[in-house]
Formats: structure tokens, C-alpha cells, sequence
């Protein structure tokens, strides 16, 4: 029905969020604020399509926009035209509540060259403006694509700023005009198929995320209390009282049998199928710190067993990809394990491989003082000084490894490759 | 209060019309004339000619006879239409210091809103003879693809003939409405306007007392001109492969040839054949040169067939942006000289599966239907409504050279929409803002309408300061921008430079100036 520019191949690539963006300045809807927690450059755009609240077609207008605004990148996918406008407007309820009373008598001037009947009309359509637009139009939720016309041209003939050309209008002029805008804009956005869609889905939402409805209706998921809620998964939370539950159900279920198959992957050390897998649990029910605890360990497993690749590889291939890989592994892997000393051995040797003496001996150091008993440890120190022509200081350091554990034999052999050098 | 007069400002022709007794009705000249030529010219003696006096003398005057100065109003100097009317135009275009294209005819150097406006002074001064009285206010059409700064100049040019411009409405609508005058259907029209310069399509909805836009495509630099130039074109090489003479050099022989290229073109309407004659055109070492030319339908429609599918591209963007289908069209309304092409309206049928509409006459419709919105807004009765769109998107550029659309093309004007701005640096105290027009994603291939800074925003980190900016276009489709800082809730001052527009004091200077000269009345 509309044309669509996402490719097959858009759909496998996966969005992140910019480094210099600020999600929380952005002016968007809390169906968008959704979607855009979704997008964590590990889920890909086919995925988000599924998960992200919205409709496909709303999904792939948010993720255009968002590359247009520099707020989310994709690599080798420049942002593209949007052919259709497709507002995906404020819910009403964040707007002032709508009290309707009876309007101020003392507005109504009848010295102006405006219709006494009209002014009325005017004064009681300002206290609506704040209604959805359904009820600003004055039709049925229900109501097909001749009515809500119907409507709008009645309105509009009423209230278009031409009726009322040159004449002495005083403050209603203005009071026209707000009106007339915000009747355009409830038109165009229910005139359009999809927009309309969209925003009848936030209306629903909305009903459900009222306190009147069945309480604690979701208010937990995964047998986590509210307090033990960071303020991020409170957020997110609340978000997710936007989504109807039939929907939350079926994402619960898939989420649970992904987690099965990944442990199962786990178990027979198919770390890459595992850690895919948990991925996508995780994307269909983030509340479940479960899942997220898993795939924490099992990443760190993979680009453990990765980097230690590397390193043996080292001497046959170290190109530039491989160095970046091995820079982005080892920052990956202390983010899993800050304070595990064996975690910091390893980044501090691929750091000496990549001949950045800065950071490993930063991480080095905290290896070992995180478990000083370590001979090995120092070894590693003892390289990093080498890198830095300290021929004085990897002795010692050597010599320190030696006393920790006397069977290494690597450190014997650089301390004698050293004794050489110096004679 | 005075009559509203309508006044369709066309490339080549002009027409002006008013509402008498209910009837929308075309005012003639007192030589009788429905039309005047949209041409002035100041005579070897210094007078001052317009329209027909204008065009009579137009060939032996070339140098000093502007025609079709609305293919060059509101434009930049250096942009490719303008660059190809100096190419093509036998007067003199030179760049005015606000980087506009100027005309320079006799010894004088004027803007191009000038030159409209004394083409609409013109047709005031017809529409007061007729009635008898003085005008004051009118209603003024332009192609509806027209962007703001083209619709601020043609507004200027109004002002300059002394008139209130009441309101610009887009051409094919106000066929629209002279159309679907004292028609009580609901409706789907096409309206495909091809005139002498510019090419607009219009697909309009009609029902209820409302005419609503729902879409609009063209392109403000294709007509009937571009027909006629493809026949010279011809012609100059014909000759040249017969005689070994390039009529190209000679000024004269190219404006004898345009007129009559001009006269085939539209003899081929009916006709099947025309003979082209034209002696003495040239000379050479051995005697006068004729030109006698046997022009075909055939070979005129082989010459200008791309020129046609050029337009139904634009239709069919369109159709789509209305989300329809050519099915779902009605009826077919068309307006402009060329239109009377058997090719046109082949290429017309074509496309919709039905024949054109033939009721409305193609040169005067779009003057009725600007004096019918002009009793609309002023008389008291219960008149049409129409609901128009602007034709382009409005947007900002943004970091990296993009643009981002504020206000979608095809939307209902009048029409405002607001935007938060932030600053990209810690306490930047000020943001520029370059507001363009136009539909490509890259910034520098859009108009740019204008920049404005707004200063004295309060020192602070990046991302925090809101600025809401609100852009608005008018019913006439003309844009305008305020802004207010969030924090302090005041109003910002800020400065819009349309570029290449004229200031108010220009205007005044120049509304002076004219009024010190009197047209030529003979005729």
C-alpha cells in the first residue's frame, strides 16, 4: 500500500545508538521512548520490527527518522526519504486534563462582526482541544474514512480563518485560528490509514494503563518486587503496562524457550548459538535478570575463548582487523568482569600484543593486585616494561615471577634472553 | 469598498476577471482583447509600452522587450533557469545585489517584481476602465509549484502596481473553482495546467461547499516556450544544413522565428500541415535568404514528445502522493494555451482512461476562478471554502547537510508547526537556523527561504537550552518563523533575511519611481 525503502538486507543490520546522542533529550512519544530502548546494537532491524511495540511500518518511519536526526547509526545503511507522513502523536492523557464546563458568558461580544452563535461555538471548542482527536471531530472511534471527511469539512467551514476574512474579529481571531490548526492536525493524522493505526494503538494502551483497570495488572514480571526495581527497569516497566497482554504473554513464552536452548547450546559449548540465542530472550523479556546474568557469562566466555585465539594467532596474523577486534574484546570483557584478576591478565596481555603500554600495565597491575600469589602476573608486568625499554624493571619483575613459581618456564627464558643482551 | 479583482499573472499571457452580478466575468481591454500579453518593452523614443503595444514591436525592439519575466521572479541569479534565460532571452539579465537576476531595458535596470507589477498596473487600469471605478484590492494567481520566495515577490509586485493583494492562490485551484461553480456533485478532479512557462497538476476534492487540495506536483520551469524553442531549434537547423547559414547569430532572425514557430504550433491544433514563411531572413555574399518551411503535425509531436512524458511523470507523483488511482479521477479539467495540443490531450487520456473535460475555456478559467476567491473572502454570503496545501516541504538543515522536514508537502495550509532546538555546545549562547524548502534529503539542493540567528540563550550545558521554533505558512503559502527560549519564556528577536527579496524601502522606492511615468493608451 505505501512504499517501502528498507531492502532485505537493511533488515538483517542492526542499529545502534549514536555516541554523542542523549536519549532522554529526545522529544518522542512513550511508544517511541519503547522502540528506542530496544535499540542496543545487538538487535537487528527485523527484530525490532517484532519487539518494538509498534507496527513494522511505524518501526521502519522511527529508525529513518532517527538516522536522518543522527540519533542512531547503521553501518552501510545511509538514512533514507520517508514518502508518507505518519504522526505518531502525544497520547492524550499527557496533555492538560480536559474539564469541560460552561463557558465564560462575559467572552461572548456581540459589538464584533462575528456571529454571536459562532463565538459560542468557538469558546466551547477551545475547552475540547485537549480531547483525543476522535472526540474533537466529533465522530465514533468506528467512524470510516467519509465521515471523519464529513466532519472536517463541516468543521473547517465553521472555523477556517477565510470566513472571517477582514472582519473585526478581536480575540477571537487567534482563538479561530488554534482551533482550526488543531482540527488540520486531527485530520491528517486520522485521514491516513497508518497514522491512525498508530494512534488508535496509544489510545488503547492508555486505556489499559489506568488505574481503574484490574489492579497490579503486570506490575511485576519475572517475581521481581518494585523496590528492587533499578530506576532504568522502573522505566521500562511502566512502558511495558503500554503493550496488551495477550501480546506480553507470547513474548514471555518465546523468551523462555530461547533461555532453554541457550543453556543447552551452553552445555555442549556452542558458546556463539548460546549467546545468540540469550540475546533475544533477553529482547523479548528484559525484566528477567536471569537471563541477563547468562548472557553476561556467556559472552565474556566467547571473547575469552576468542582473545586467547588471537594471541596464539598472533604471530601468523595481527592485521588491523584483528587488532581492532582484539582492542574491542578485551574492553568487552572488563566490562563483564571488572574484577576478575584472571580478566585483567588477559586484557593486559593482548594489550602488550598491541603494543599499548598504557593500558596494560594499568590492567596488569590491577591483575595482580587483585591476587598478588600470581607468578604469572608478573611476567606480564615484565613485558609491558620491556615495552617501554625498562630492561632494569622486567628483570626484577622476572625475577619476582620465578620466586611466586619457579616451573614458568617462559619467564626463565626471557630472563635470559635479557642477561644475554646486557653483556 | 471597492470590487475585488481576479488577475491570472501568466508567463505570456495575462487575464483579469471580476464577479458582476454573481457571474464571474472576463474583462476586456478596450481593443476588445480577453488577454494581454504579459510583455513591456520601452521604445527607441523612450515610451513606455505594455501588452500588445509591447508585442507588436517586439521583434524589431528585441533588445529592449521583456517577455516571460515570470520564468525569472523569485529566483537566485546563479540557479540554472536563470542562467538559461540568459542564454536564450534577447534582453539583458545582470545580477542585482541581493543576488537577483535584474533586466536592464532601455537605460534603466529594473527587478523583476517591477516588471510584473507594471504588468499588473496594466490590468488594473483595464479592469477600472470596465467598471468605472477605482481598484483597490485583488486576488493574484502563480503556478501552484511556486515556492515562498517566488509567492513574496509576486506579492511585492502587487504592491508596486498599487494593489492590496488580498490573496496568492495556486492556479489549478482557482481553475477548480471556476470549474466547479454551480456544480453540486461530489467530485475527484485532476487539474493539469501546462502554460506558456510553467507546468502545475493539481488533484482537488470537491464536495460539501469545500474545495480541499490533495495534492499538487509541476515543475515552474516548463511551457509552452520550451514547445516553441524546440521548433526554432528545427528550423535553425534545417536552414543551416540547406543554406550553410547560422540564423543562431542574428537577433532578429531569432525572434522572427520564435513568432512564427509560436504561429505553427498553434495552427497545428487543427491543421495537419502549416507552411512557414518567412523571406529575407538572412543574407550572404550571394543575396537575400528565404525561409519556406512545410511543418507537419507528425514532425512537431516527434520534437516535443519527451517534453510531454516529462509532464505525466509529475502526474503521476501526484496521484500517488493523493493515494489514488488515475481510476479514481472524475473528471479532468484543462487550463492553458497548450493544453489545445491533440498530443496533450492524447497524452491526458492516456494516462486516466478518460477524455478531458471540455467545457472551460483553457486561457481565461484560471482569472475567474481568482476573482471568484476574491468575492469569496470579501462578500457576505455563504461562499465556497477552499482548502489549499503547500506545494513544497519546509524543513531545517541539520548537522551533516541534511534536511529535516518540518512540515510535510501537501499539507492544508494555514498550517504551524512547532520544534524543540537545542545547543550543540556547552554555553553556546546562540543557534543559526536555515529554514529550506523542497523535497531533497541533501540541505544545499533545497531553496533556502532563509537563516535567522537567535542569540542570548543562557549559558549552559550542551542539550539543555529548548528553543521552541514555530514555523507557520499562511493561507497564501508564504512562510514565517518565530522563536521563544523555553527557559525564560520570552520571545527572542530574531531576523529572517528572505534572500533576494526586496526590503520595504525598496519597494517604496521603486512604487514612487513608476508612478512618475504614464503608459502609452494608444491602440
Amino acid at each position: 500500500m505505501f512504499d517501502s525503502d528498507v531492502s532485505e538486507e537493511d533488515l538483517v543490520r542492526i542499529p545502534r545508538l549514536t555516541s554523542d546522542c542523549d536519549p532522554s533529550a529526545l522529544k518522542i512519544s512513550p511508544a517511541e521512548g519503547f522502540l528506542l530502548s530496544r535499540i542496543d546494537g545487538q538487535t537487528s532491524w527485523k527484530l525490532l520490527r517484532e519487539i518494538g511495540g509498534l507496527t513494522s511500518g511505524q518501526v521502519d518511519v522511527c529508525i529513518e527518522e532517527w538516522l536522518c536526526e543522527g540519533v542512531i547509526d547503521i553501518d552501510g545503511r545511509p538514512p533514507r526519504v520517508k514518502r508518507r507522513k505518519v504522526a505518531i502523536p502525544e497520547p492524550a492523557s499527557k496533555r492538560k486534563a480536559a474539564v469541560e464546563g460552561p463557558i465564560d458568558e462575559s467572552l461572548i461580544d456581540d459589538s464584533l462582526e462575528l456571529d454571536v452563535e459562532v463565538q459560542r461555538d468557538a469558546l466551547e471548542f477551545e475547552q475540547k482541544l485537549n480531547l483525543d482527536y476522535f472526540k474533537l471531530l466529533g465522530v465514533e472511534i468506528s467512524a470510516d474514512e467519509r465521515d471523519i471527511k464529513r466532519a472536517y469539512f463541516a468543521l473547517s467551514k465553521r472555523f477556517h480563518p477565510d470566513r472571517y476574512f477582514r472582519k473585526k474579529v478581536g480575540a477571537y481571531g487567534e482563538r479561530l485560528n488554534v482551533v482550526f490548526k488543531r482540527v488540520s492536525e486531527a485530520y491528517e493524522l486520522l485521514s491516513d490509514p497508518v497514522s491512525r493505526k498508530a494512534y488508535e494503538a496509544t489510545l488503547f494502551a492508555e486505556n489499559r494503563a489506568r488505574p481503574t483497570s484490574s489492579g497490579g495488572t503486570g506490575t511485576a514480571g519475572a517475581g521481581v518486587s518494585q523496590k528492587d526495581l533499578t530506576p532504568a527497569e522502573r522505566l521500562r516497566q511502566r512502558m511495558r503496562l503500554r503493550v496488551p497482554s495477550s501480546v506480553q504473554e507470547e513474548r514471555d513464552t518465546k523468551g523462555a524457550d530461547l533461555f532453554k536452548s541457550a543453556k543447552q547450546s551452553e552445555k555442549m559449548g556452542r558458546l556463539t548459538e548460546a549467546a545468540s540465542n540469550l540475546r533475544l530472550a533477553v529482547a523479548f523479556d528484559p525484566f528477567n535478570r536471569e537471563y541477563k546474568r547468562v548472557l553476561g557469562e556467556v559472552q565474556a566466555k566467547v571473547a575469552n575463548r576468542r582473545l586467547e585465539e588471537i594471541l596464539d594467532q598472533s604471530k601468523q596474523d595481527f592485521s588491523d582487523t584483528v587488532q581492532r577486534e582484539a582492542r574491542r574484546l578485551a574492553e568487552e570483557i572488563l566490562l563483564y568482569r571488572p574484577n576478575d584478576p584472571e580478566t585483567n591478565d588477559l586484557a593486559a596481555r593482548v594489550y602488550v600484543e598491541l603494543q599499548d603500554s598504557q593500558h596494560a600495565e594499568e590492567y596488569c597491575s590491577r591483575a595482580i593486585e587483585l591476587d598478588p600469589k600470581k607468578g604469572v602476573y608478573h611476567r606480564v608486568r615484565a613485558s609491558v616494561h620491556l615495552l617501554c625499554g625498562n630492561k632494569g624493571h622486567a628483570v626484577s619483575e622476572l625475577n619476582k615471577a620465578l620466586e611466586l613459581d619457579s616451573s614458568d618456564v617462559e619467564a626463565r627464558k626471557m630472563l635470559e634472553a635479557l642477561r644475554i643482551k646486557r653483556r | 469598498m471597492g470590487r475585488v479583482i481576479g488577475i491570472d499573472l501568466g508567463t505570456t499571457n495575462s487575464c483579469v476577471s471580476v464577479v458582476d452580478n454573481g457571474q464571474p466575468t472576463v474583462v476586456p481591454n478596450t481593443g476588445g482583447y480577453r488577454t494581454t500579453p504579459s510583455m513591456f518593452a520601452i521604445s527607441q523614443d523612450g515610451k513606455r509600452l505594455v501588452g500588445h503595444l509591447a508585442k507588436r514591436q517586439a521583434i524589431t525592439n528585441s533588445k529592449d522587450t521583456v517577455y516571460a519575466s515570470k520564468r525569472l521572479i523569485g529566483r537566485r541569479f546563479d540557479s540554472t533557469e536563470v542562467q538559461r534565460s540568459i542564454d536564450l532571452c534577447p534582453y539583458e539579465i545582470l545580477r542585482g545585489p541581493n543576488d537577483d537576476p535584474r533586466i536592464k531595458i532601455g537605460s534603466k535596470t529594473f527587478t523583476c517584481p517591477e516588471i510584473s507589477g507594471i504588468i499588473l498596473r496594466e490590468m488594473k487600469r483595464v479592469a477600472e476602465e470596465y467598471l468605472g471605478e477605482p481598484v483597490q484590492d485583488a486576488v493574484i494567481t502563480v503556478p501552484a509549484y511556486f515556492n515562498d520566495t517566488q509567492r513574496q515577490s509576486t506579492k511585492d509586485a502587487g504592491k508596486i502596481a498599487g494593489l492590496e493583494v488580498l490573496r496568492i492562490i495556486n492556479e489549478p485551484t482557482a481553475a477548480a473553482l471556476a470549474y466547479g461553480m454551480g456544480r453540486q456533485n461530489d467530485e475527484k478532479i485532476a487539474v493539469y495546467d501546462l502554460g506558456g512557462g510553467t507546468f502545475d497538476i493539481s488533484i482537488l476534492e470537491m464536495s460539501d461547499g469545500v474545495v480541499e487540495v490533495l495534492a499538487t506536483a509541476g515543475n515552474t520551469f516548463l511551457g509552452g516556450e520550451d514547445f516553441d524553442r524546440r521548433i526554432v531549434s528545427h528550423l535553425v537547423d534545417w536552414f543551416q544544413a540547406n543554406e550553410g547559414i547560422d540564423l543562431r547569430t542574428d537577433t532578429m532572425a531569432l525572434q522572427r522565428l520564435k513568432d512564427a514557430a509560436e504561429k505553427a504550433k498553434c495552427d497545428l491544433s487543427i491543421r495537419e500541415s502549416t507552411e512557414i514563411n518567412l523571406p529575407f531572413i538572412a543574407s550572404d555574399a550571394q543575396g537575400p535568404r528565404h525561409l519556406n518551411y512545410e511543418l507537419d503535425r507528425a514532425t512537431l509531436e516527434g520534437l516535443v514528445d519527451d517534453i510531454v512524458r516529462g509532464t505525466l511523470k509529475s502526474v503521476e507523483q501526484c496521484v500517488q502522493d493523493a493515494n489514488l488511482d488515475p481510476a479514481d479521477i472524475d473528471q479532468i479539467v484543462l487550463v492553458g494555451g497548450q493544453t489545445r495540443m491533440p498530443l496533450v490531450q492524447n497524452a491526458v487520456t492516456e494516462y486516466f482512461g478518460k477524455r478531458p473535460h471540455k467545457g472551460v475555456n483553457p486561457d481565461e478559467v484560471v482569472a475567474l476562478g481568482a476573482a471568484i476567491q476574491g468575492s469569496s473572502l470579501v462578500d457576505e454570503e455563504d461562499n465556497v471554502l477552499l482548502l489549499d496545501v503547500t506545494p513544497l516541504s519546509l524543513g531545517i538543515g541539520t548537522f551533516g547537510g541534511h534536511f529535516a522536514r518540518l512540515i510535510e508537502r501537501n499539507t492544508t495550509v494555514p498550517v504551524g508547526k512547532a520544534h524543540i532546538f537545542t545547543t550543540t555546545r556547552d554555553d553556546q549562547s546562540a543557534v543559526k537556523i536555515r529554514v529550506l524548502q523542497g523535497e531533497s534529503d541533501i540541505a544545499l539542493e533545497n531553496d533556502l527561504l532563509g537563516e535567522f540567528v537567535l542569540s542570548g540563550i543562557r549559558p549552559a550545558a550542551k542539550g539543555e537550552p529548548e528553543i521552541e521554533v514555530n514555523f507557520d505558512i499562511d493561507a497564501n503559502g508564504i512562510v514565517s518563523a518565530s522563536a521563544r527560549d523555553l527557559a525564560t519564556g520570552k520571545e527572542q528577536s530574531i531576523t529572517v533575511n528572505a534572500t533576494g527579496t526586496l526590503s520595504d524601502e525598496e519597494i517604496s522606492q521603486i512604487i514612487e519611481e513608476n508612478e512618475l511615468y504614464e503608459v502609452e493608451l494608444k491602440g
